[in-house]
């Protein structure tokens, strides 16, 4: 409410605050003019001046006044005091506030508050920047970097790792001088990298989580003597089973291996080896016997994978053929084994076009130790996703079709690092190749956080889901937590809370059973990277061409009056009403 | 000259003799004194105790020096004799010199006169009596012995001997009220045969000798109850109480953990585990160096080779040889004969190492071209009570027989394993046979001495399938190659001697009385006594001879057939017609090929005995008989230690959110956790040992929050270690995406498609 310069903020209605004071008033002046004492004027005038600063108390007024401003230049933490001074310099009307953590700068004013920052005209910000929740949709200023924070700047971290499979952590990391970077788990260090000169140099870590859970890993950072240590989430999920159905004319080493390996595994498998012209063999580990001496759409749905070999693909019949393509098509995956090279006709949709290469031997690189395996002397002509390759060929990866995945494996004879005892080398070899190519499991509900790691306490912790309906009850630690859906998309719903004290903490899906880890970091930790993200953020927003120095503007300042001179008003007045009967 | 300054004079001399004596027992006492503290030096004594020593040693040197000397009773007299004993040209009147002159006869007068001017002239002379250089020399010694002692050894620190052996410092804190251990030691006694000696543990760890006898023993500080020591098998001990604290002794024999126990005010406390590491008598190790595996030798080459032979233990060696093996002949009439042979040098194998060798002289052995040895060397060493045993790889040495060449590959083994016997009978025949064809020939007494000789072989052969139809030697039918041996010594003798008989078979019927392994015949004989025992109709009776299972019973049959034919074609030899002994011999022959194909049938029935093919369908391509086949199995995969893998996600929430004091939920499930550790450091002793004693203490103790802390992490990484590396598994991929953008990629797709 503004009023010819004033503005009043009441408590009560105004009304009520006018009806009662004016009563007051009235009964306070004829009290005083029936008493039989001295001073009756000035006694009317205490009491007109106790009721006014009663009202003014209640009534909370503040001056207006005309600000001429031509922005406001907003210093954060680390920013370079030569661009202040040189912004200073060029346009003496850019009013200068300083955030609470920034340092000190002659005539500029601190904020309290970032909540403060919407209604100002903020033209220029220097420093880290502002918190990537406190820039505004549409805001744009211009934006003057501060100096690049040392240790980790970038992090490159998947929300959640996968059991028994190598998983990779990368990042950026700028030294001053010898500095050292650690992967720490709580069993020691998983894997390091040393630098020796000074500069931004990047690094990928790698790591075998052999638990599943929820766990705390450390990233130590040695610069010179000091060490910091960063606490990282680490969220390993459980390796998820795969069904799988083998298909073959005939029974060869390289699949009976395969299939124990996946058999040793736990996965669900399903064998169909042909005997003779009618007759099958039919083997079902850690599976239910199913009927498969005919292929049919519903069959094939309820497997991930298929694994056959060119020669069995190859005698489909043509329905046979037609059902197994519209399987691919709609995310049935296929690892086709070759066990020769004779057979190189098409089979359409299903065959991946080969082309004769001069080599059959290869050296490939698994576990820090170098193998020669035999490989089909063949190479693929067609775009591919290479999971193992050399540097002059693909030896295995898959192909897309559809929702679904056609693998090929070239390697031949992997089975001879089984009898040499070395599992693990051909569980490299065969793991990535089956994992990607199999069906993907397609999760109806999701939980997005837009909040990039680190979170710090009693940050606000922006999130969107994707559910399977329109009803959703989202609780985050237990305690529900009131969802908005989205004005344009179906079943899209975003939602803000803040994030509680450092730690791990969960939002639910209560009717979907999903759910999301979010770990809470101390606000000591990670404070390169989170500058470094800032700073990032901020330029987004910046006017990427030369300074803008904005065109001349007045808006209006509003100055609350002291409730204290109220106050002291009240007690002035209200003392010589109680000391004149005295005197 | 007077009598005063005579007098003076011997009075000065007095004076200088009781000076040097004290001037001499001063460095005496200096001596003993310097002595004696570096003597108390060494035994790290209390200063009081030195002072108190070297006191008394001081004051009894002077003592026994001032009463020797009579420094005390000293006059003008013991002078006197002492100058009148050692200067006889003072003529033994040096005692006048002391008197006056008044009282004196004339004589005496003249002669004192005359002594003293010899007196005063040899005054400058006189020598004191003393033992001053030795003194100084004593001294000397005794203060460099001082010094020596005193810098360069160390003093004997009483207190060490029960700090150095005291591993009760060791031990984690122990709780502030209870008794806690305030003494602890553990002696070690290896076994006798080890050689090691008795020890004290500097560890409560325990790394010691399999079988070695532990001594604990431990003073509490306060009384206790029920002490006890408690190992990983879960035996415990208890403690017996003596007069300086509680001790046991136990064999240590397998490697595990153990713990100290004790109740005090109604609480058990528990010490920390501490492992128990045996060192295992290891194998001998025995090598021979000098030889090939194979060797062969041609009958020029010196036939004698050196066997060196490297032999080591680590405790001892008792005894060592070489088995030597000799292979005699070849085809059906191989003949083996083996020999424990004792090493030449050294005499008697003992120590923990010895290079023993041994000349094996192949003629002396008994070898011939074409012969055989096989030889190995073993050794025992020294444990009690089974000695460890282990032997070298089998050498061979061949003597080459360049008259015959055999094809065969694998010299050192072509072994015919059939039994000569079943042939033998056929040998018999052709001797007997040539016997007859040249009996015009020879002379009468010849031919009857070939008859009896081979009256004698079939006898040999009657006997052998006896023992193998239980009748003969029933019990000794696996050493037959030492019979063997012992038959051919025999028939040696008769061929030569004309001994007909000598070892008949009465000999074996008294042999037999004889044999310690009677009772089994008595047995049979009882069986035989028995017979009207009905009951025996329906008993298997394993020890009568009739009864034994050699063969099945046709094979019994046919087999007792030809020993009768035998004694028959015996007979006739020995009546010296063999014509008539022939036809018997043939059937003899006859039957045991009979046997031997028999035992040969036995041996296919073991094999596979396919089922006989049907002609009618032989490759007709029918397979409508071939059915599909199905096979199910369920093999998922099972996790290794649950219960730990529980424990670290829980681990790593308490150190993520520095917990204070532990739940009784957590504990419980760090307890499941410490079960499973423990199996698995009964198979790797003392890895994880430090875990087991930091989950017990966190168990039984409240800790303060770092302590907590850091113990929290040490488990934490003993578990992460624990759990074993899996292979790379495959796992479902999982995409969450919004329908509307499953159905774009599906019309994207189509759109593909088309």
């Amino acid at each position: 409410m503004i009023e010819g310069g004033i503005s009043i903020h009441p408590i009560f209605p105004v009304w009520a605050i006018l009806v009662v004071g004016i009563f007051l008033l009235a009964f306070l002046i004829w009290k005083e003019v029936n008493r039989k004492i001295r001073f009756r004027k000035w006694r009317i005038v205490a009491v007109i001046i106790l009721l006014l600063s009663i009202t003014g108390l209640f009534l909370q007024p503040a001056v207006q006044r005309g600000v001429s401003s031509q922005g406001v230049v907003l210093l954060t933490p680390n920013y370079k005091k030569e661009i202040a001074d040189s912004l200073r310099k060029a346009n003496d009307q850019l009013t200068f506030l300083r955030t609470p953590n920034a340092a000190v700068y002659p005539r500029a004013t601190e904020i309290e508050a970032l909540s403060e920052l919407p209604e100002l005209n903020i033209r220029f910000v220097l420093g880290d920047g502002l918190p990537y929740y406190a820039i505004q949709k549409g805001v744009r200023f211009q934006y003057f970097k501060g100096e690049q924070p040392t240790g980790i700047v970038q992090l490159v971290s998947p929300s959640v790792f996968k059991l028994n499979q190598v998983n990779f952590i990368s990042g950026l990391f700028y030294s001053k001088g010898k500095s050292k970077v650690k992967l720490i788990s709580p069993g020691g260090v998983e894997d390091s990298v040393t630098y020796s000169i000074s500069g931004v140099h990047d690094f990928t870590f790698s790591f075998k989580p052999q638990q599943p859970g929820l766990f705390v890993y450390a990233i130590d950072v040695q610069d010179g003597n000091e060490v910091l240590s960063q606490k990282l989430p680490v969220e390993v999920t459980p390796s998820e089973r795969l069904n799988v159905l083998f298909i073959q004319n005939f029974p060869t080493s390289e699949a009976k291996y395969v299939k124990n390996f996946l058999m040793e595994q736990g996965h669900g498998l399903v064998v169909r080896s042909q005997l003779s012209k009618n007759n099958y063999r039919y083997e079902y580990a850690n599976h239910d016997q199913v009927r498969i001496d005919r292929l049919s759409p519903d069959l094939l749905n309820a497997f991930d994978l298929l694994i056959t070999d060119n020669e069995t693909l190859g005698s489909f019949n043509s329905m046979d053929k037609k059902m197994l393509e519209g399987a691919v098509k709609k995310g049935l995956g296929i690892v086709q084994l070759f066990n020769t090279i004779n057979n190189k006709k098409t089979n359409g949709f299903l065959s991946i076009p080969i082309t004769d290469f001069p080599k059959d031997t290869v050296q490939i690189q698994l576990n820090n130790a170098t193998y020669t395996l035999s490989a089909l002397s063949v190479a693929i002509n067609q775009d591919n996703t290479s999971i193992l390759q050399t540097k002059d060929r693909v030896l295995s990866g898959f192909v897309d079709r559809g929702a679904g995945k056609i693998g090929f494996q070239f390697l031949q004879e992997t089975y001879r690092l089984i009898l040499q005892g070395k599992q693990l080398e051909y569980a490299l070899i065969w793991s990535p190749l089956i994992e990607r190519s199999a069906r993907f499991k397609n999760q109806s509900s999701k939980i997005q956080l837009e909040n990039a790691f680190p979170i710090y306490p009693d940050e606000p912790i922006a999130l969107n889901v994707i559910a399977a309906k329109a009803q959703v009850r989202l609780k985050a630690d237990g305690i529900s937590l009131p969802l908005r859906e989205d004005v344009v998309i179906d079943n899209f719903f975003h939602g803000k809370t803040w994030a509680g004290k450092h730690g791990w903490h969960q939002f639910t899906l209560a009717d979907d059973a999903v759910t999301k880890n979010y770990y809470v970091s101390d606000e000591h930790e990670w404070q390169s990277l989170r500058r470094a993200q800032q700073q990032k953020a901020n330029e987004l927003v910046s006017y990427s061409d030369t300074v803008r120095l904005p065109r001349d503007q007045s808006s209006k300042e509003e100055k609350p009056i002291s409730l204290l001179l109220f106050f002291i008003t009240f007690l002035l007045s209200a003392g010589f009403l109680w000391l004149v009967p005295k005197l | 000259m007077s009598n005063t300054e005579t007098k003076y004079r011997i009075s000065r001399l007095k004076n200088r003799y009781i000076i040097v004596r004290l001037l001499e027992v001063l460095f005496f006492v200096a001596s003993s004194v310097f002595l004696m503290l570096g003597i108390l030096y060494l035994l790290n004594t209390d200063f009081y105790v030195k002072v108190a020593f070297s006191f008394v040693t001081g004051t009894a040197v002077i003592a026994e020096r001032v009463l020797r000397y009579k420094l005390i009773y000293l006059t003008d007299q013991t002078l006197v004799r002492h100058l009148n004993f050692h200067y006889p040209q003072l003529e033994q009147s040096v005692d006048l010199l002391l008197l006056d002159v008044d009282s004196l006869a004339g004589l005496q007068q003249i002669q004192q006169r005359k002594i003293a001017s010899k007196f005063y002239s040899m005054y400058p002379e006189i020598k004191i009596p003393n033992l001053l250089p030795r003194s100084i020399g004593v001294f000397i010694f005794c203060v460099s012995a001082y010094f020596a002692l005193t810098s360069f050894a160390s003093p004997f620190d009483w207190s060490k001997r029960e700090s150095s052996t005291n591993l009760a410092p060791n031990l984690v804190k122990q709780n502030g009220n209870t008794a806690k251990i305030d003494f602890l030691s553990i002696t070690i006694t290896p076994p006798l045969y080890t050689g090691l000696k008795s020890f004290v543990a500097t560890s409560s760890d325990l790394k010691i000798p399999e079988g070695s006898v532990a001594t604990w023993s431990i003073r509490f500080s306060g009384e206790v109850e029920q002490p006890q020591i408690s190992f990983a098998n879960k035996d415990s001990i208890s403690l017996t109480h003596s007069k300086e604290g509680y001790s046991k002794s136990a064999i240590l024999k397998e490697t595990g953990f153990y713990q100290i126990q004790w109740k005090n005010d109604q609480k058990i406390t528990r010490s920390d585990y501490f492992k128990i590491e045996i060192v295992k008598d290891e194998l001998p190790k025995v090598a021979i160096d000098n030889l090939n595996q194979f060797t062969q030798l041609s009958l020029t080459n010196p036939l004698k080779v050196l066997v060196k032979s490297r032999l080591q233990d680590d405790y001892g060696l008792n005894s060592s040889t070489i088995i030597a093996t000799v292979s005699k002949g070849s085809g059906e009439s191989v003949k083996f004969r083996e020999e424990k042979l004792k090493f030449e040098t050294p005499k008697s194998i003992s120590g923990k190492k010895v290079n023993a060798s041994l000349t094996l002289d192949l003629i002396k052995l008994g070898m011939e071209a074409g012969d055989e040895l096989y030889f190995y060397v073993e050794a025992l060493d020294n444990k009690i009570p089974t000695p460890n045993y282990s032997r070298t790889e089998t050498f061979f040495i061949a003597i080459k027989d360049t008259v015959k060449q055999v094809a065969v590959e694998d010299e050192g083994l072509g072994v015919d394993l059939m039994p000569e016997y079943f042939r033998s009978q056929r040998q018999i025949i052709i001797d007997t046979e040539k016997l007859l064809k040249e009996k015009k020939r020879l002379a009468f007494q010849q031919f009857k001495s070939t008859s009896n000789e081979l009256g004698y072989d079939q006898k040999v052969l009657r006997l052998r399938y006896g023992q193998f139809l239980g009748e003969e030697f029933e019990g000794q039918i696996g050493k037959a190659s030492v019979e063997e041996d012992h038959d051919d010594h025999e028939s040696t003798i008769e061929k030569f001697g004309h001994t007909h008989d000598k070892e008949n078979e009465h000999n074996l019927v008294s042999d037999k009385k004889v044999d310690p392994t009677a009772h089994q015949h008595n047995e049979a004989q009882k069986g035989t006594d028995a017979k009207e025992n009905p009951l025996e109709a329906f008993a298997h009776n394993h020890d009568d001879g009739e009864e034994a299972t050699f063969f099945v019973q046709s094979v019994r049959a046919k087999l007792k057939a030809a020993l009768t034919v035998m004694w028959d074609a015996e007979l006739y030899l020995r009546l010296f017609e063999p014509e008539k002994s022939l036809p018997y011999q043939y059937t003899a022959l006859k039957l045991l090929k009979e046997i031997s194909n028999d035992s040969r049938i036995y041996v296919h029935r073991t094999g596979f005995d396919p089922p006989p093919l049907k002609e009618e369908k032989r490759l007709t391509g029918d397979l409508t008989e071939v059915r599909n086949s199905s096979a199910q199995t369920k093999q998922l995969s099972e996790e290794s230690f649950p219960e730990i893998r529980k424990a670290l996600v829980l681990l790593d929430y308490l150190v993520d959110q520095d917990v204070l004091t532990l739940s009784q939920k957590d504990k419980n499930q760090l307890r499941l956790a410490g079960q499973e550790l423990a199996v698995e450091i009964m198979n790797k002793p003392g890895k994880f040992l430090e875990g087991l004693s930091l989950l017990k203490k966190m168990e039984d103790t409240e800790m303060n929050k770092t302590d907590l802390h850091l113990s929290l992490r040490s488990i934490q990484k003993i578990f992460w270690k624990l759990i074993p590396v899996q292979p790379v598994s495959p796992s479902k991929a999982t995409i969450s995406a919004h329908e509307l953008d499953q159905q774009f990629l599906e019309s994207l797709m189509e759109l593909q498609h088309d």
